[in-house]
């Protein structure tokens, strides 16, 4: 059945990684009709927008393939704008976690990204008179370093957003405090399919295990007892965590 | 987040201030040890070291630490800086306490520094066992996060450093320790604390550390 545009809707914006994924599932529990938005910004790791239209799709059976869109807005030149970061920077090397520890802000971090994402977003939820944007800023992006990822700004940027005159949509943040162990178990939760989640800010075949998105991931999966399904480059010893299969 | 450091030399103890302004140039914070068992300490906005009369004393131990607010008080407040105190113990944090909110709730609902690291002097307090030792260790498993850390005790008089996750470089012999890597310094153990004396740092003990990251 077709939805009405009454039918109250959220955006979300799914990157593929495991939050945003996680949330796109909690939001199908809550939302009759979803519009997901992904960013081709040129990022290396831009494999995680396949993983993105795939948990999209998955969806569909569920709500209808009428009441789940996606859109893949490309953003690439950013990728020449943001020049100081790993992630759209060939030149730069990816942090890894065991060297970008305890760093205010390490060169993963790429400049105002989450505002322009959350701008573009807003812009859309308006056009489509949705409720609100959901976003999947964690309880690790603030101690990871992102200040475009902590409850602060998420709080300034809904200020913003509410001198809007005539559609007042808020930006929730449902996983902000939760910690990635949290996230796993939501995931089980909801029967997130976490095979098809790419997190690695590296773009290659497998993840590589160190860099600071793998590392609180990794640790997520460690500490609620959990074998990630994804491969790693590095060996993991799962069993030495007394970790199971999902 | 922010940077620690210390040094038994002053001229050491302003560059290591220097290099971890890299980490935090919102303000610094000091815990003097004069030789005469005398304590200096300070809350003050940056560059007060370069001010020559800063140092008045012949000093034993020197602890430093410069603050990049992670939280919306961007205006100086003594009452919001580095070193905190409760008690006996006086501490300076580097890194974010994931679980504030949960530690507030649990033991201190009345605890209203909105500065995560705050909480640490309270909890030493709190969480009191038989020796020093114990007790830092049960603050150190109570507290969620990537950190490191010093603390002082005003009436033992001992100094100790302790990391989890967060970096923090260290000099056995010329008892030096920095958040800030430099020529000479060595990454200390993680989930390790170690008393710092002029004989050296010293591991004296291990503790399970609760950082959000899984270090291959």
């Amino acid at each position: 059945m077709l939805q009405t545009n009454n039918t109250p809707s959220v955006v979300i914006p799914v990157s593929g990684g495991m939050d945003s994924t996680v949330l796109l599932h909690k939001a199908s529990n809550q939302y009759k009709k979803i519009h997901a938005v992904s960013f081709n910004y040129n990022q290396k790791h831009s494999k995680e927008l396949d993983c993105a239209s795939y948990q999209v799709n998955l969806l569909k059976d569920k709500l209808g393939s009428e009441n789940i869109t996606h859109n893949v807005i490309d953003i690439s030149f950013f990728k020449d704008i943001a020049q100081t970061s790993a992630l759209t920077n060939n030149d730069i090397q990816v942090a890894k976690a065991r060297d970008a520890m305890g760093d205010p802000q390490t060169v993963n971090y790429v400049p105002f990204r989450n505002l322009m994402l959350l701008s573009i977003c807003l812009a859309h939820a308006e056009s489509l008179n949705a409720e609100a944007v959901w976003h999947g800023a964690a309880q690790a992006d603030s101690i990871a370093g992102y200040w475009d990822g902590s409850s602060e700004f998420v709080d300034e940027i809904n200020k913003v957003a509410s001198l809007n005159r005539r559609k007042r949509i808020k930006i929730e943040a449902p996983l902000l405090n939760s910690s990635k162990t949290e996230i796993v178990c939501l995931g089980v939760l909801n029967k997130v399919d976490f095979h098809h989640t790419w997190t690695c800010y590296e773009g290659d075949a497998e993840a590589c295990g160190e860099c600071t998105a793998c590392s609180l991931r990794l640790q997520g999966f460690v500490k609620s007892g959990y074998i990630d399904p994804i491969s790693y480059k590095k060996e993991i010893d799962w069993n030495s965590y007394n970790c199971i299969p999902l | 987040m922010c940077g620690i450091f210390g040094a038994t030399d002053k001229e050491r103890f302003k560059t290591l201030y220097g290099l971890n302004r890299e980490r935090g140039d919102f303000s610094f914070g000091c815990l003097l040890l004069g030789k005469n068992k005398d304590i200096q300490l300070c809350e003050a906005q940056p560059g007060v070291v370069e001010v020559e009369e800063f140092f008045n004393n012949d000093y034993s131990y020197l602890l430093g630490h410069t603050q990049a607010p992670t939280s919306s008080a961007r205006k100086f407040d003594r009452s919001t800086s580095h070193p905190f105190i409760d008690g006996d113990w006086v501490v300076a944090h580097n890194g974010v306490l994931s679980n504030f909110e949960i530690l507030k709730a649990k033991y201190l609902p009345e605890h209203c520094n909105p500065v995560d690291s705050s909480i640490i002097p309270v909890l030493l307090n709190l969480l009191q066992d038989q020796s020093e030792l114990e007790t830092i260790k049960n603050v150190m498993e109570a507290i969620e996060g990537t950190y490191s850390l010093w603390m002082f005790n005003s009436v033992s008089k001992n100094i100790y450093v302790a990391r989890c996750g967060s970096t923090l470089y260290g000099n056995d012999l010329t008892c030096e320790f920095s958040s800030y890597p430099d020529i000479g310094l060595k990454e200390l153990h993680d989930n390790t604390i170690y008393l710092v004396t002029s004989e050296g740092l010293t591991d004296v003990s291990g503790f399970e550390g609760n950082s959000p990251f899984f270090i291959i």
